[in-house]
């Protein structure tokens, strides 16, 4: 197992460095510069402004001191804020994770439950009622659900705040806009994958020796139906931590989507690369947790295999 | 078995309860609500966009100016009502001699910076050496190359900063010396970039040249105006908080400024409602008239100084033809853009610089006669829109514009028989596309930074860097370079006067019309005046039942 995850981490790097490679020659070339304004600043200022922070210098040059101050984990300055990438990037990380958790929870805790009864009742009320109600939460983006969940709750009931991270009150409206969409698609997933595994044979002869039911979809079943779930986790877990942009300006919470975002608008060069690293870092290490947990799971799969 | 489930459900426990610790820790005490803050004199305030820095002479934004103002006072304040008015602010009083080429301030003697250093002639010397330091970056300094030999120490053309034209006389007496006569001088005063910063600070965090801003944070940050910076927490607020040293602090009534960055306008919108706003920075544009309609009393419309215009790219064919600029002009409907498109009480933008200006009559020349658009355009070589090549109209990407645009374009087509295409692009590639000239027609704006004309027509001259038509004409050079140094004031707004009627007769831009701020407000805010550059004074602004 240390050699297989040795070898996954080393293959990461390798994929981290092409990452950071591309999204550097990347921004570069799209048109615009972090200093360009509808009012443009004089032509020696914004001489002043790219000399300061070594654009004037050729690319190949502003690589490797990138790469340098990198290694040495400084991310750089940001162009448009006071705060350096280090800093926006420790202020704002925690707190897409803390929502990204709580979003989390409420996917597994609604998703699992809802379709674990829908494979179960399979073609009964129980299953086509929450299984529409998911189809319908998958199509519904969060653009939408996020300003009616702040109106209905937040203008007019006036139960929790519409906006801000100040409370714990305030993560409520938020965390269920993000974990509502991610709970119909996991139902959606659990549902099909348990289906897959009580429709084997095993089951069947559980059943004929008599095997309770319940005991059969908890230990029996539920192992291999959530295999399909856990895979789908890996990206989205490293999707839903690093933060969402239209959650957090709808909220206006004070987390990572929206750096990632505003930053490749705003042409800030070392705040793009510095939430693609850490966006990518999030996602190698979901992914490597993810096939871990399959084969601790899965007996079929071996870690010298996957 | 039995052991394992129980270890499930230990770690299930420990997450929660791990969850919640994080829930708890980072998160305060909350934020008053708009009737909390009526009682306690804090004002919530929606501001737009998190601030870029709070260095009155590297920033540049609205928002920044929103706050800085509270944090720093200029030598003349805005006044309460009217912007055209200068209001004593670190200058207690002033004299100009008789062509209004040298100032002299006579600073008050309870001026203080919040540390309680007093604020001296020599903080405004060394804040304007700062900024006119070769190499620094500030993106405002042209501002102040109104001091005599200011522009040439920029330029490293004169190495001596005695030459520039500012000097103190005295610890309370501050004398400017000015490159010609500007009897507007007071109005660009009011300017952030003519803001002082407090040396000691600045040298304590790195010196003229650090591009950190750390002196900027709270616990840093040293300013001489009403409010002191005591929390800046990026993306949720900047809270200020009444200055105990402020000379004028007697007569305030707010204890506290909190500065919201809300970028969304439904957001903003929803805060508002359900009370934790009382002003806010926009109202979404289709909420507009369903306000004014059933909440008239909350929703405000107030002339702001701003136009929106289209740039030609007079380089270009067809374009580089005036009659067919003119033709282009005179065939958009502009009250019926402002009355069924922007829905915001806009005004018809009948010439470049808006109205507001005191003692500026703006030459209101653009009229709507399809008629002789249409001749115009035939005497161009084009009749009836024929052989008319195709163009395209670009536009930063928002819905707004492109509504305007298909409104513009669709009049273009019924009243001139020419069909142009509309081609969006996103902020920063749109921005780039102008500034090479790389367009036909593109959707611009202008918002003035103070009050004289010269703010908004010093831009169309020969090369000046917010040009971007790649228009040029040397009479209109030449007015603004003698409207910049006219003895008096009649001269100066004549020079302007005359420098605009070329524009509108050459039409490099096509006006379409005239901003206006429009906001939400609490009705307890008072004092809150509908101002053409939208400063408020804060010390006069108040809440009350």
């Amino acid at each position: 197992m240390l050699k297989f995850i040795l070898k996954r981490v080393a293959q990461s790097i390798v994929a981290l460095f092409v990452i950071i490679t591309i999204t550097f020659f990347m921004v570069r070339f799209a048109p615009g510069d972090p200093f360009s304004a509808e009012r443009k600043m004089p032509e020696h200022i914004k001489q002043n402004l790219m000399e300061h922070y070594g654009l004037n210098d050729p690319l190949a040059i502003q690589y490797v001191n990138y790469l340098g101050n990198l290694v040495q984990g400084d991310l750089g300055p940001s162009f448009t804020e006071t705060r350096s990438v280090n800093q926006i990037l420790a202020a704002s990380f925690p707190v897409s994770l803390e929502l990204g958790s709580w979003a989390l929870l409420i996917a597994l805790g609604i998703g699992l439950p809802v379709g674990i009864t829908a494979s179960v009742f399979k073609n009964s009320m129980a299953d086509y009622i929450p299984m529409s109600i998911a189809m319908i939460g998958i199509c519904l983006p969060t653009f939408v659900l996020g300003p009616i969940l702040a109106l209905v709750f937040g203008v007019w009931l006036g139960w929790f705040n519409v906006s801000g991270w100040f409370m714990p009150a305030d993560r409520v409206l938020p965390a269920l806009t993000i974990g509502l969409v991610y709970a119909a698609v996991i139902a959606r997933i659990t549902r099909g994958g348990m289906l897959e595994v009580l429709s084997q044979d095993f089951v069947r002869t559980a059943k004929a020796k008599g095997v309770p039911f319940p005991r059969i979809v908890f230990f029996h079943t539920l192992k291999g139906g959530l295999l399909p779930v856990i895979s789908f986790l890996g990206p989205a877990l490293a999707g839903i931590i690093s933060g969402s942009f239209v959650v957090e300006t709808v909220f206006q919470i004070p987390g990572m989507g929206r750096q990632f975002v505003q930053s490749a608008f705003n042409r800030d060069y070392t705040l793009v690369l510095g939430t693609v690293i850490l966006f990518a870092v999030l996602i190698t290490i979901a992914n490597l947790l993810v096939d871990i947990v399959q084969v601790i799971i899965n007996p079929r799969l071996r870690f010298e295999d996957s | 078995m039995k052991v394992t489930q129980q270890a499930v459900f230990r770690t299930i426990l420990f997450g929660f309860s791990a969850l919640a610790v994080a829930m708890q820790s980072g998160c305060g005490k909350g934020v008053p609500n708009v009737d909390e803050g009526v009682e306690q004199g804090i004002l919530l305030f929606g501001n737009g966009t998190e601030p870029k820095t709070l260095d009155p002479q590297r920033a540049t934004g609205v928002p920044e100016n929103h706050i800085i103002s509270a944090l720093i006072e200029g030598l003349i304040n805005y006044h309460l009502t009217d912007d055209n008015l200068p209001e004593p602010g670190v200058a207690e009083r002033w004299e100009a001699n008789e062509d209004s080429s040298v100032w002299t301030f006579h600073l008050r003697d309870d001026a203080y910076w919040s540390n309680g250093d007093p604020v001296t002639a020599h903080d405004f010397v060394y804040s304007y050496k700062r900024m006119l330091t070769p190499g620094f970056p500030g993106e405002y300094s042209q501002m102040l190359y109104q001091l005599k030999n200011a522009r040439e120490y920029k330029e490293e053309k004169v190495g001596d900063f005695s030459e520039v034209g500012i000097r103190a006389l005295d610890d309370k007496t501050l004398v400017a010396e000015l490159i010609g006569p500007t009897p507007y001088f007071l109005n660009m005063l009011k300017h952030y970039s003519w803001f002082p910063v407090h040396p000691g600070t600045i040298e304590a965090h790195g010196g003229v040249f650090d591009m950190s801003g750390t002196w900027t944070l709270p616990g840093n940050f040293v300013g001489n105006g009403p409010f002191v910076l005591s929390e800046w927490r990026p993306n949720q607020y900047v809270r200020v908080t009444k200055s105990p040293t402020y000379w004028d602090r007697g007569i305030m009534k707010l204890n506290e400024i909190i500065f919201y960055p809300v970028e969304d306008d439904n957001t903003e919108n929803r805060m508002f409602f359900s009370g934790h706003m009382h002003i806010t920075g926009t109202v979404p544009t289709n909420d507009v008239p369903v306000l004014r309609r059933e909440k008239p009393e909350l929703i405000h419309l107030d002339n702001y100084l701003g136009t929106y215009f289209y740039r030609l790219n007079v380089t270009k064919a067809p374009l580089d033809n005036p009659l067919v600029r003119k033709a282009l002009a005179l065939s958009i409907d502009r009250q019926a853009i402002v009355e069924k498109v922007t829905l915001g009480d806009q005004k018809p933008a009948l010439a470049y610089v808006p109205p507001g200006f005191k003692g500026y009559e703006t030459p209101a020349h653009l009229g709507y006669d399809p008629e002789r658009a249409q001749q115009l355009l035939a005497e161009a070589g084009y009749p009836g829109g024929e052989g008319f090549p195709e163009m395209y109209l670009l536009f930063n990407t928002s819905e707004g514009h492109r509504k305007i645009a298909e409104a513009i374009v669709n009049m273009w087509n019924k009243n001139l028989g020419i069909n142009l295409q509309l081609e969006n692009k996103e902020w920063k590639v749109y921005l780039d596309a102008q500034t090479h000239l790389d367009y036909d027609i593109s959707r611009s704006a202008w918002i003035g930074d103070y009050m004289d004309p010269i703010t908004f027509l010093e831009m169309f001259t020969t090369g000046n860097g917010n040009n971007d038509t790649g228009w040029s004409n040397a009479k209109y050079d030449e007015l603004i370079d003698g409207a910049f140094r006219a003895p008096s004031e009649a001269l100066h707004f004549q020079y302007l006067r005359e420098a605009e009627e070329i524009l509108l007769e050459e039409l490099p831009i096509v006006p379409v019309y005239w901003y206006t701020r429009i906001y939400l407000k609490d009705p307890r805010l008072r004092n809150w005046n509908p101002k053409l550059l939208d400063n408020h004074p804060y010390k006069y602004v108040y809440l009350s039942e």
